[in-house]
Protein backbone atom coordinates (compact mmCIF):
# COMPACT_ATOMS: atom_id res chain seq x y z
CA UNK A 1 0.00 0.00 0.00
CA UNK A 2 3.21 1.95 -0.38
CA UNK A 3 1.56 3.33 -3.55
CA UNK A 4 -1.41 4.72 -1.66
CA UNK A 5 0.72 6.62 1.10
CA UNK A 6 3.28 8.35 -1.81
CA UNK A 7 1.02 9.07 -4.56
CA UNK A 8 -2.58 10.28 -4.68
CA UNK A 9 -3.35 8.87 -7.88
CA UNK A 10 -6.70 10.02 -7.88
CA UNK A 11 -6.73 12.72 -9.46
CA UNK A 12 -2.59 13.71 -10.61
CA UNK A 13 -1.85 11.21 -13.21
CA UNK A 14 1.99 10.79 -13.37
CA UNK A 15 3.43 11.62 -16.95
CA UNK A 16 5.69 8.86 -18.51
CA UNK A 17 7.17 9.14 -21.80
CA UNK A 18 6.38 5.55 -24.04
CA UNK A 19 9.55 4.49 -24.98
CA UNK A 20 8.23 3.88 -28.31
CA UNK A 21 6.85 6.64 -29.66
CA UNK A 22 7.96 9.29 -27.26
CA UNK A 23 4.82 10.62 -26.38
CA UNK A 24 3.51 11.36 -22.61
CA UNK A 25 0.88 8.19 -21.04
CA UNK A 26 -0.99 9.22 -18.16
CA UNK A 27 -0.60 6.69 -15.18
CA UNK A 28 -3.09 6.89 -12.89
CA UNK A 29 -1.85 4.08 -10.66
CA UNK A 30 1.80 5.38 -10.74
CA UNK A 31 4.06 3.01 -10.25
CA UNK A 32 1.63 0.49 -9.15
CA UNK A 33 1.59 -0.64 -12.71
CA UNK A 34 3.73 -2.91 -13.76
CA UNK A 35 2.62 -2.35 -17.90
CA UNK A 36 1.19 0.58 -19.69
CA UNK A 37 -0.41 0.18 -22.96
CA UNK A 38 0.42 3.74 -24.96
CA UNK A 39 -2.46 4.99 -26.39
CA UNK A 40 -0.88 6.59 -29.51
CA UNK A 41 1.16 4.01 -30.69
CA UNK A 42 -0.89 0.67 -29.15
CA UNK A 43 2.79 -0.41 -27.96
CA UNK A 44 2.70 -2.57 -24.39
CA UNK A 45 5.29 -1.30 -22.22
CA UNK A 46 6.64 -2.61 -18.70
CA UNK A 47 8.80 -0.95 -15.75
CA UNK A 48 12.00 -1.63 -14.91
CA UNK A 49 14.01 -1.71 -11.89
CA UNK A 50 14.28 1.75 -12.18
CA UNK A 51 10.86 2.93 -12.35
CA UNK A 52 11.59 3.06 -16.11
CA UNK A 53 9.73 2.07 -19.39
CA UNK A 54 11.17 -0.64 -21.73
CA UNK A 55 10.58 -3.13 -23.91
CA UNK A 56 7.40 -1.61 -25.70
CA UNK A 57 5.76 -4.52 -27.85
CA UNK A 58 3.27 -3.75 -30.53
CA UNK A 59 -0.11 -5.04 -30.40
CA UNK A 60 -2.65 -5.03 -32.97
CA UNK A 61 -6.06 -3.18 -32.52
CA UNK A 62 -8.27 -5.94 -34.26
CA UNK A 63 -11.33 -6.73 -32.53
CA UNK A 64 -14.51 -5.72 -33.84
CA UNK A 65 -16.08 -5.02 -30.29
CA UNK A 66 -16.55 -1.16 -29.74
CA UNK A 67 -14.55 0.24 -27.15
CA UNK A 68 -17.52 2.30 -25.09
CA UNK A 69 -15.50 4.53 -23.07
CA UNK A 70 -11.57 5.82 -23.02
CA UNK A 71 -9.27 5.95 -20.80
CA UNK A 72 -9.18 8.17 -18.19
CA UNK A 73 -13.17 8.57 -17.66
CA UNK A 74 -14.33 8.77 -14.20
CA UNK A 75 -17.26 6.18 -13.40
CA UNK A 76 -18.57 7.24 -9.80
CA UNK A 77 -20.44 4.75 -8.06
CA UNK A 78 -22.21 4.51 -4.77
CA UNK A 79 -20.51 8.14 -4.79
CA UNK A 80 -16.60 6.84 -4.73
CA UNK A 81 -14.97 8.36 -8.19
CA UNK A 82 -13.55 5.05 -10.18
CA UNK A 83 -11.14 6.22 -12.72
CA UNK A 84 -10.95 3.79 -15.99
CA UNK A 85 -7.27 2.49 -16.64
CA UNK A 86 -7.64 -0.21 -18.88
CA UNK A 87 -9.69 -2.28 -21.10
CA UNK A 88 -8.59 -5.73 -22.40
CA UNK A 89 -10.68 -7.72 -24.78
CA UNK A 90 -10.47 -11.58 -24.37
CA UNK A 91 -11.79 -13.78 -26.42
CA UNK A 92 -12.42 -17.74 -25.31
CA UNK A 93 -11.40 -19.84 -27.10
CA UNK A 94 -13.60 -22.91 -27.40
CA UNK A 95 -16.51 -20.61 -28.61
CA UNK A 96 -14.72 -17.59 -29.61
CA UNK A 97 -17.01 -15.29 -28.60
CA UNK A 98 -15.54 -12.02 -27.28
CA UNK A 99 -16.07 -9.30 -24.58
CA UNK A 100 -14.15 -6.48 -23.03
CA UNK A 101 -13.42 -5.58 -19.39
CA UNK A 102 -12.72 -2.11 -18.26
CA UNK A 103 -10.89 -1.72 -14.92
CA UNK A 104 -11.87 0.85 -12.67
CA UNK A 105 -9.00 2.27 -10.33
CA UNK A 106 -9.61 4.04 -6.71
CA UNK A 107 -6.32 4.45 -5.21
CA UNK A 108 -8.22 3.44 -1.63
CA UNK A 109 -11.28 1.53 -2.70
CA UNK A 110 -9.12 -0.59 -5.17
CA UNK A 111 -10.38 -1.81 -8.34
CA UNK A 112 -13.44 -2.57 -10.18
CA UNK A 113 -14.13 -4.45 -13.26
CA UNK A 114 -16.97 -3.25 -15.58
CA UNK A 115 -17.34 -6.26 -18.14
CA UNK A 116 -19.64 -5.49 -21.46
CA UNK A 117 -20.60 -8.72 -23.48
CA UNK A 118 -23.68 -8.56 -26.01
CA UNK A 119 -24.72 -5.26 -24.53
CA UNK A 120 -24.73 -7.11 -21.44
CA UNK A 121 -23.53 -5.07 -18.22
CA UNK A 122 -21.45 -6.68 -15.00
CA UNK A 123 -19.38 -4.96 -12.45
CA UNK A 124 -17.22 -7.48 -10.59
CA UNK A 125 -15.03 -6.48 -7.57
CA UNK A 126 -11.95 -9.38 -6.54
CA UNK A 127 -13.34 -10.71 -3.31
CA UNK A 128 -11.29 -13.16 -0.53
CA UNK A 129 -13.25 -16.61 -1.42
CA UNK A 130 -11.31 -19.85 -2.03
CA UNK A 131 -12.48 -23.14 -2.36
CA UNK A 132 -10.39 -26.22 -3.32
CA UNK A 133 -12.69 -28.90 -4.87
CA UNK A 134 -15.46 -26.81 -6.94
CA UNK A 135 -18.57 -28.43 -6.99
CA UNK A 136 -21.15 -27.27 -9.77
CA UNK A 137 -23.59 -25.67 -7.10
CA UNK A 138 -22.34 -24.24 -3.98
CA UNK A 139 -23.94 -21.57 -1.43
CA UNK A 140 -22.10 -18.04 -0.53
CA UNK A 141 -23.24 -15.35 1.23
CA UNK A 142 -23.65 -12.00 -0.87
CA UNK A 143 -25.30 -9.21 1.52
CA UNK A 144 -25.27 -11.57 4.34
CA UNK A 145 -27.71 -14.05 2.70
CA UNK A 146 -26.89 -17.54 1.49
CA UNK A 147 -26.96 -17.48 -2.34
CA UNK A 148 -26.79 -20.81 -3.90
CA UNK A 149 -24.68 -20.89 -7.29
CA UNK A 150 -24.74 -23.30 -10.13
CA UNK A 151 -21.81 -23.80 -12.32
CA UNK A 152 -22.23 -22.21 -16.05
CA UNK A 153 -19.59 -22.10 -17.68
CA UNK A 154 -15.70 -23.58 -17.46
CA UNK A 155 -13.20 -21.86 -20.69
CA UNK A 156 -10.00 -20.10 -21.29
CA UNK A 157 -9.61 -17.10 -22.63
CA UNK A 158 -6.93 -15.47 -24.71
CA UNK A 159 -5.83 -11.31 -24.89
CA UNK A 160 -6.98 -9.84 -28.21
CA UNK A 161 -6.78 -6.23 -27.49
CA UNK A 162 -5.34 -4.09 -24.32
CA UNK A 163 -4.76 -0.46 -23.47
CA UNK A 164 -3.89 2.01 -20.56
CA UNK A 165 -2.48 0.62 -17.51
CA UNK A 166 -2.24 -2.61 -15.78
CA UNK A 167 -1.22 -3.80 -12.86
CA UNK A 168 0.04 -6.82 -14.42
CA UNK A 169 2.06 -8.11 -17.45
CA UNK A 170 -0.95 -7.82 -19.21
CA UNK A 171 0.76 -9.74 -22.32
CA UNK A 172 2.31 -12.66 -19.86
CA UNK A 173 0.49 -15.82 -21.24
CA UNK A 174 -1.05 -16.47 -17.86
CA UNK A 175 -3.73 -18.85 -19.72
CA UNK A 176 -5.76 -18.98 -16.32
CA UNK A 177 -8.51 -21.56 -16.16
CA UNK A 178 -11.84 -19.88 -15.50
CA UNK A 179 -15.21 -20.91 -13.92
CA UNK A 180 -18.34 -18.91 -14.24
CA UNK A 181 -21.16 -19.97 -11.17
CA UNK A 182 -24.47 -17.49 -11.62
CA UNK A 183 -27.58 -16.93 -9.46
CA UNK A 184 -29.01 -13.46 -10.53
CA UNK A 185 -27.88 -11.22 -10.58
CA UNK A 186 -25.03 -12.22 -9.21
CA UNK A 187 -21.78 -14.52 -10.71
CA UNK A 188 -19.22 -15.95 -9.23
CA UNK A 189 -15.86 -15.75 -11.45
CA UNK A 190 -12.63 -18.03 -10.84
CA UNK A 191 -9.79 -17.16 -12.80
CA UNK A 192 -7.13 -20.00 -11.94
CA UNK A 193 -3.53 -20.09 -13.22
CA UNK A 194 -0.63 -21.84 -12.09
CA UNK A 195 0.82 -19.78 -10.03
CA UNK A 196 -2.85 -17.76 -8.12
CA UNK A 197 -6.36 -17.91 -7.88
CA UNK A 198 -8.53 -15.00 -7.94
CA UNK A 199 -12.56 -15.14 -7.45
CA UNK A 200 -14.67 -12.43 -8.47
CA UNK A 201 -18.05 -11.56 -7.30
CA UNK A 202 -19.94 -9.91 -9.79
CA UNK A 203 -23.81 -8.23 -10.50
CA UNK A 204 -25.48 -7.72 -13.48
CA UNK A 205 -26.32 -3.74 -14.17
CA UNK A 206 -29.17 -2.25 -16.17
CA UNK A 207 -28.04 0.25 -18.77
CA UNK A 208 -29.56 3.20 -16.86
CA UNK A 209 -27.21 2.43 -14.11
CA UNK A 210 -24.17 2.03 -16.33
CA UNK A 211 -25.29 5.16 -17.45
CA UNK A 212 -25.83 7.06 -14.37
CA UNK A 213 -22.00 6.61 -13.18
CA UNK A 214 -21.21 8.68 -16.21
CA UNK A 215 -20.82 12.57 -16.49
CA UNK A 216 -21.55 12.40 -20.46
CA UNK A 217 -23.97 9.95 -22.14
CA UNK A 218 -22.54 6.78 -24.08
CA UNK A 219 -24.20 5.37 -26.32
CA UNK A 220 -24.28 1.69 -25.01
CA UNK A 221 -24.89 -1.52 -27.05
CA UNK A 222 -28.42 -2.83 -27.25
CA UNK A 223 -28.36 -6.15 -25.64
CA UNK A 224 -28.74 -9.78 -27.66
CA UNK A 225 -29.94 -12.52 -25.65
CA UNK A 226 -30.21 -13.33 -22.17
CA UNK A 227 -26.81 -12.95 -19.97
CA UNK A 228 -26.07 -15.54 -17.83
CA UNK A 229 -26.85 -14.05 -14.54
CA UNK A 230 -29.48 -11.32 -16.10
CA UNK A 231 -32.50 -10.92 -13.48
CA UNK A 232 -35.77 -12.06 -15.07
CA UNK A 233 -36.88 -8.37 -14.07
CA UNK A 234 -34.90 -5.31 -13.29
CA UNK A 235 -37.20 -2.82 -13.70
CA UNK A 236 -38.80 -4.02 -10.52
CA UNK A 237 -38.24 -6.36 -7.45
CA UNK A 238 -39.57 -10.31 -8.70
CA UNK A 239 -39.10 -11.32 -4.89
CA UNK A 240 -41.19 -8.31 -3.75
CA UNK A 241 -43.46 -9.10 -6.43
CA UNK A 242 -44.05 -12.90 -5.56
CA UNK A 243 -44.20 -11.95 -1.24
CA UNK A 244 -46.92 -9.49 -2.45
CA UNK A 245 -48.59 -11.89 -3.98
CA UNK A 246 -48.53 -14.09 -1.45
CA UNK A 247 -49.81 -11.62 0.68
CA UNK A 248 -52.75 -10.95 -0.86
CA UNK A 249 -53.58 -14.27 -0.75
CA UNK A 250 -53.35 -15.19 2.59
CA UNK A 251 -54.93 -12.27 3.81
CA UNK A 252 -57.95 -12.95 0.86
CA UNK A 253 -57.78 -16.68 2.92
CA UNK A 254 -58.01 -15.26 6.05
CA UNK A 255 -60.37 -13.11 5.22
CA UNK A 256 -63.07 -15.65 3.61
CA UNK A 257 -62.27 -18.27 6.65
CA UNK A 258 -62.91 -15.27 9.02
CA UNK A 259 -66.23 -14.28 6.78
CA UNK A 260 -67.48 -17.67 6.63
CA UNK A 261 -67.26 -18.74 9.83
CA UNK A 262 -68.32 -15.31 12.07
CA UNK A 263 -69.87 -13.18 9.51
CA UNK A 264 -72.06 -15.35 7.70
CA UNK A 265 -75.22 -16.74 9.63
CA UNK A 266 -75.69 -19.71 7.36
CA UNK A 267 -79.05 -20.11 8.29
CA UNK A 268 -81.85 -22.03 6.95
CA UNK A 269 -84.92 -19.17 7.25
CA UNK A 270 -87.47 -20.99 5.04
CA UNK A 271 -88.27 -24.39 4.05
CA UNK A 272 -91.57 -24.98 1.77
CA UNK A 273 -93.31 -28.31 0.44
CA UNK A 274 -95.51 -27.83 -2.74
CA UNK A 275 -97.20 -30.39 -4.80
CA UNK A 276 -98.84 -30.83 -7.75
CA UNK A 277 -100.39 -34.15 -7.19
CA UNK A 278 -104.15 -32.55 -7.36
CA UNK A 279 -104.21 -30.86 -10.94
CA UNK A 280 -101.63 -30.39 -13.52
CA UNK A 281 -102.98 -26.86 -13.57
CA UNK A 282 -101.63 -26.08 -10.07
CA UNK A 283 -98.64 -23.43 -11.65
CA UNK A 284 -98.72 -20.92 -9.50
CA UNK A 285 -97.30 -21.37 -5.47
CA UNK A 286 -97.25 -19.07 -2.42
CA UNK A 287 -94.81 -19.61 0.22
CA UNK A 288 -95.54 -18.18 3.42
CA UNK A 289 -94.12 -15.31 5.07
CA UNK A 290 -90.42 -15.78 6.63
CA UNK A 291 -88.02 -13.34 7.95
CA UNK A 292 -84.60 -12.43 6.90
CA UNK A 293 -82.91 -11.08 9.64
CA UNK A 294 -79.23 -10.89 8.15
CA UNK A 295 -79.18 -8.58 4.71
CA UNK A 296 -76.62 -9.76 2.25
CA UNK A 297 -77.11 -12.84 -0.10
CA UNK A 298 -79.15 -16.03 0.03
CA UNK A 299 -79.38 -19.76 -1.34
CA UNK A 300 -82.53 -20.89 -2.55
CA UNK A 301 -81.84 -24.75 -2.83
CA UNK A 302 -84.42 -26.14 -5.19
CA UNK A 303 -85.13 -30.00 -5.16
CA UNK A 304 -87.69 -32.48 -7.15
CA UNK A 305 -88.14 -35.94 -7.71
CA UNK A 306 -88.16 -36.03 -11.39
CA UNK A 307 -88.49 -38.85 -13.30
CA UNK A 308 -87.44 -38.51 -17.09
CA UNK A 309 -89.38 -35.09 -16.37
CA UNK A 310 -88.30 -30.88 -16.25
CA UNK A 311 -89.52 -27.83 -14.50
CA UNK A 312 -88.96 -23.91 -14.62
CA UNK A 313 -89.05 -22.21 -11.49
CA UNK A 314 -89.69 -18.78 -11.84
CA UNK A 315 -89.12 -16.84 -8.41
CA UNK A 316 -90.75 -13.37 -7.17
CA UNK A 317 -89.16 -12.79 -3.65
CA UNK A 318 -91.09 -10.00 -2.36
CA UNK A 319 -90.19 -7.90 1.19
CA UNK A 320 -93.53 -7.82 2.99
CA UNK A 321 -92.74 -4.22 4.29
CA UNK A 322 -90.99 -2.23 1.42
CA UNK A 323 -92.18 -4.15 -1.51
CA UNK A 324 -88.72 -4.60 -3.25
CA UNK A 325 -88.83 -7.18 -5.01
CA UNK A 326 -86.34 -10.22 -7.04
CA UNK A 327 -86.71 -11.95 -9.95
CA UNK A 328 -84.80 -15.35 -10.57
CA UNK A 329 -85.48 -18.66 -11.91
CA UNK A 330 -84.37 -22.26 -12.16
CA UNK A 331 -84.62 -25.10 -14.07
CA UNK A 332 -84.55 -28.38 -13.09
CA UNK A 333 -84.42 -31.67 -14.98
CA UNK A 334 -83.68 -35.00 -14.60
CA UNK A 335 -83.20 -38.38 -17.23
CA UNK A 336 -81.90 -41.43 -16.87
CA UNK A 337 -81.94 -44.42 -18.99
CA UNK A 338 -80.55 -47.95 -19.84
CA UNK A 339 -78.80 -48.04 -23.14
CA UNK A 340 -76.31 -50.85 -24.73
CA UNK A 341 -75.81 -52.44 -21.27
CA UNK A 342 -75.15 -49.04 -19.47
CA UNK A 343 -77.01 -47.19 -16.82
CA UNK A 344 -77.05 -43.17 -17.75
CA UNK A 345 -78.18 -40.22 -16.08
CA UNK A 346 -78.06 -36.57 -17.08
CA UNK A 347 -79.53 -33.32 -15.34
CA UNK A 348 -79.96 -32.67 -11.77
CA UNK A 349 -82.69 -32.84 -8.69
CA UNK A 350 -81.38 -30.40 -6.47
CA UNK A 351 -79.88 -26.70 -8.38
CA UNK A 352 -79.03 -23.62 -5.96
CA UNK A 353 -79.94 -20.00 -6.72
CA UNK A 354 -78.05 -17.34 -4.89
CA UNK A 355 -79.37 -14.47 -4.70
CA UNK A 356 -77.65 -11.34 -4.13
CA UNK A 357 -77.90 -7.86 -1.56
CA UNK A 358 -81.14 -9.24 0.00
CA UNK A 359 -81.64 -6.48 2.89
CA UNK A 360 -82.83 -7.99 6.06
CA UNK A 361 -86.82 -8.00 6.57
CA UNK A 362 -90.02 -9.99 6.08
CA UNK A 363 -90.83 -11.84 2.65
CA UNK A 364 -92.50 -14.30 0.96
CA UNK A 365 -91.97 -15.52 -2.67
CA UNK A 366 -94.08 -16.24 -5.30
CA UNK A 367 -93.13 -19.26 -8.06
CA UNK A 368 -94.53 -19.84 -11.51
CA UNK A 369 -94.01 -23.48 -12.84
CA UNK A 370 -93.22 -24.29 -16.56
CA UNK A 371 -93.49 -27.85 -16.97
CA UNK A 372 -94.55 -30.46 -18.89
CA UNK A 373 -98.07 -30.48 -20.23
CA UNK A 374 -99.27 -33.90 -19.68
CA UNK A 375 -96.43 -34.82 -16.83
CA UNK A 376 -96.61 -33.76 -12.98
CA UNK A 377 -93.85 -33.34 -11.43
CA UNK A 378 -95.31 -34.10 -8.08
CA UNK A 379 -92.86 -32.27 -5.48
CA UNK A 380 -90.93 -29.36 -5.33
CA UNK A 381 -88.94 -28.55 -1.93
CA UNK A 382 -87.48 -24.75 -1.74
CA UNK A 383 -85.24 -24.43 1.21
CA UNK A 384 -84.08 -20.33 2.02
CA UNK A 385 -80.72 -19.63 3.25
CA UNK A 386 -79.95 -16.23 4.67
CA UNK A 387 -76.26 -15.36 5.38
CA UNK A 388 -74.29 -17.80 2.88
CA UNK A 389 -70.14 -16.74 2.13
CA UNK A 390 -70.69 -16.14 -1.84
CA UNK A 391 -67.64 -18.29 -2.21
CA UNK A 392 -67.81 -17.33 -5.95
CA UNK A 393 -66.40 -13.77 -5.11
CA UNK A 394 -63.60 -16.15 -3.01
CA UNK A 395 -62.97 -17.75 -6.29
CA UNK A 396 -62.98 -14.88 -8.91
CA UNK A 397 -60.66 -12.69 -6.42
CA UNK A 398 -58.39 -15.12 -6.16
CA UNK A 399 -58.42 -15.93 -9.80
CA UNK A 400 -57.42 -12.45 -10.80
CA UNK A 401 -54.91 -11.79 -8.19
CA UNK A 402 -53.00 -15.47 -9.45
CA UNK A 403 -53.51 -14.33 -13.37
CA UNK A 404 -50.94 -12.21 -13.20
CA UNK A 405 -48.21 -14.58 -11.36
CA UNK A 406 -49.17 -17.26 -13.26
CA UNK A 407 -48.23 -15.00 -16.52
CA UNK A 408 -45.13 -14.11 -15.02
CA UNK A 409 -44.05 -17.38 -13.90
CA UNK A 410 -44.82 -18.94 -17.32
CA UNK A 411 -42.54 -16.08 -18.97
CA UNK A 412 -39.71 -16.42 -16.36
CA UNK A 413 -39.64 -20.09 -16.82
CA UNK A 414 -39.04 -19.21 -20.45
CA UNK A 415 -36.55 -16.21 -19.11
CA UNK A 416 -34.36 -19.00 -17.46
CA UNK A 417 -34.26 -21.45 -20.12
CA UNK A 418 -32.85 -19.07 -23.00
CA UNK A 419 -30.67 -18.13 -19.87
CA UNK A 420 -28.95 -21.49 -20.16
CA UNK A 421 -29.02 -21.51 -23.70
CA UNK A 422 -25.61 -21.10 -24.26
CA UNK A 423 -24.38 -23.36 -21.76
CA UNK A 424 -22.72 -26.62 -21.17
CA UNK A 425 -24.19 -27.39 -17.73
CA UNK A 426 -27.92 -26.65 -18.54
CA UNK A 427 -30.17 -27.96 -15.77
CA UNK A 428 -33.04 -28.38 -18.87
CA UNK A 429 -30.52 -30.53 -20.81
CA UNK A 430 -31.02 -33.06 -18.05
CA UNK A 431 -35.26 -32.84 -18.54
CA UNK B 1 -39.10 -4.45 4.60
CA UNK B 2 -35.85 -3.32 2.76
CA UNK B 3 -35.58 -0.40 0.29
CA UNK B 4 -36.62 -0.89 -2.67
CA UNK B 5 -39.12 -3.68 -2.01
CA UNK B 6 -41.95 -1.84 -4.26
CA UNK B 7 -39.29 -0.94 -6.96
CA UNK B 8 -41.31 -1.02 -10.20
CA UNK B 9 -44.35 -2.96 -7.98
CA UNK B 10 -46.68 0.51 -7.01
CA UNK B 11 -49.38 -0.12 -9.94
CA UNK B 12 -49.43 -4.12 -8.73
CA UNK B 13 -49.70 -3.15 -5.01
CA UNK B 14 -52.47 -0.62 -5.92
CA UNK B 15 -54.09 -3.25 -7.98
CA UNK B 16 -54.00 -5.68 -5.26
CA UNK B 17 -55.22 -3.55 -2.67
CA UNK B 18 -58.03 -2.67 -4.78
CA UNK B 19 -58.92 -6.24 -5.51
CA UNK B 20 -59.26 -6.81 -1.99
CA UNK B 21 -61.15 -4.03 -0.99
CA UNK B 22 -63.73 -4.57 -3.85
CA UNK B 23 -63.76 -8.14 -2.74
CA UNK B 24 -64.46 -6.94 1.15
CA UNK B 25 -67.13 -4.93 -0.01
CA UNK B 26 -68.72 -7.41 -2.27
CA UNK B 27 -68.44 -9.70 0.48
CA UNK B 28 -69.81 -7.81 3.31
CA UNK B 29 -72.80 -6.51 1.26
CA UNK B 30 -73.78 -9.89 -0.27
CA UNK B 31 -73.45 -8.43 -3.73
CA UNK B 32 -71.83 -11.05 -6.31
CA UNK B 33 -69.27 -10.49 -8.79
CA UNK B 34 -71.14 -12.78 -11.20
CA UNK B 35 -74.90 -13.90 -10.81
CA UNK B 36 -75.12 -16.65 -12.60
CA UNK B 37 -78.62 -16.78 -12.03
CA UNK B 38 -79.45 -13.79 -14.09
CA UNK B 39 -81.46 -12.04 -10.74
CA UNK B 40 -82.97 -8.85 -10.89
CA UNK B 41 -84.11 -6.68 -8.48
CA UNK B 42 -86.42 -3.50 -7.99
CA UNK B 43 -87.76 -1.49 -5.70
CA UNK B 44 -91.37 -0.96 -4.73
CA UNK B 45 -92.54 1.11 -7.39
CA UNK B 46 -94.60 -2.19 -8.57
CA UNK B 47 -93.94 -1.76 -11.84
CA UNK B 48 -94.19 -4.74 -14.19
CA UNK B 49 -91.06 -5.99 -15.08
CA UNK B 50 -90.19 -8.92 -17.66
CA UNK B 51 -87.95 -12.16 -16.41
CA UNK B 52 -87.02 -14.82 -17.86
CA UNK B 53 -89.72 -14.05 -20.81
CA UNK B 54 -92.74 -14.18 -18.47
CA UNK B 55 -94.40 -10.63 -16.88
CA UNK B 56 -94.49 -10.63 -13.03
CA UNK B 57 -97.65 -8.62 -11.63
CA UNK B 58 -97.84 -8.48 -7.84
CA UNK B 59 -101.48 -8.27 -8.23
CA UNK B 60 -101.44 -11.41 -9.33
CA UNK B 61 -98.85 -13.22 -6.72
CA UNK B 62 -99.70 -11.24 -3.94
CA UNK B 63 -101.58 -12.58 -0.91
Amino acid sequence: MTGVIKHNASNTPLKKVCPKCGKDVLLYTHYRAMSVGCVHCNNISFFDANQNLHSPTKTKLNSKLKVLFNIGDVFTIENIKYRLINYIIKRETKYSTSWIEYTLFHPTEGTLVLNESDGHFNLLKPIDYFQENKKTSFLYSVDSIPTKFSLYSKYKYKVVEAQGEFLYGVLNNYNPSCEDYVSPPYVLSCEQSASEVIWFLGEYCSHAEVQSWLSKTVALPSTEGVAPNQPYATKYNYDSFIKLTGLAVVFLILFQLLYSGFYTAHRAVSQNRFDQSDSLATRALVSPNFDIKQSGAADFIINSFLDNNWIEANFTLINETTGEQYYFGQALEHYSGYEDGYAWSEGSNTETVTVPEISAGTYHYNIEITNDSVKRFQVLHVEVIEGVSLMSNFWITLLLILVVPVITWLLKSNFDRRRWYNSDYSPYDEE
Amino acid sequence: MKEGFFKGLKIYTVFLITMLAVFCYYQLNGKLFYNTSDTEHEGNNHSSKKSHGRRYGRSYFHK
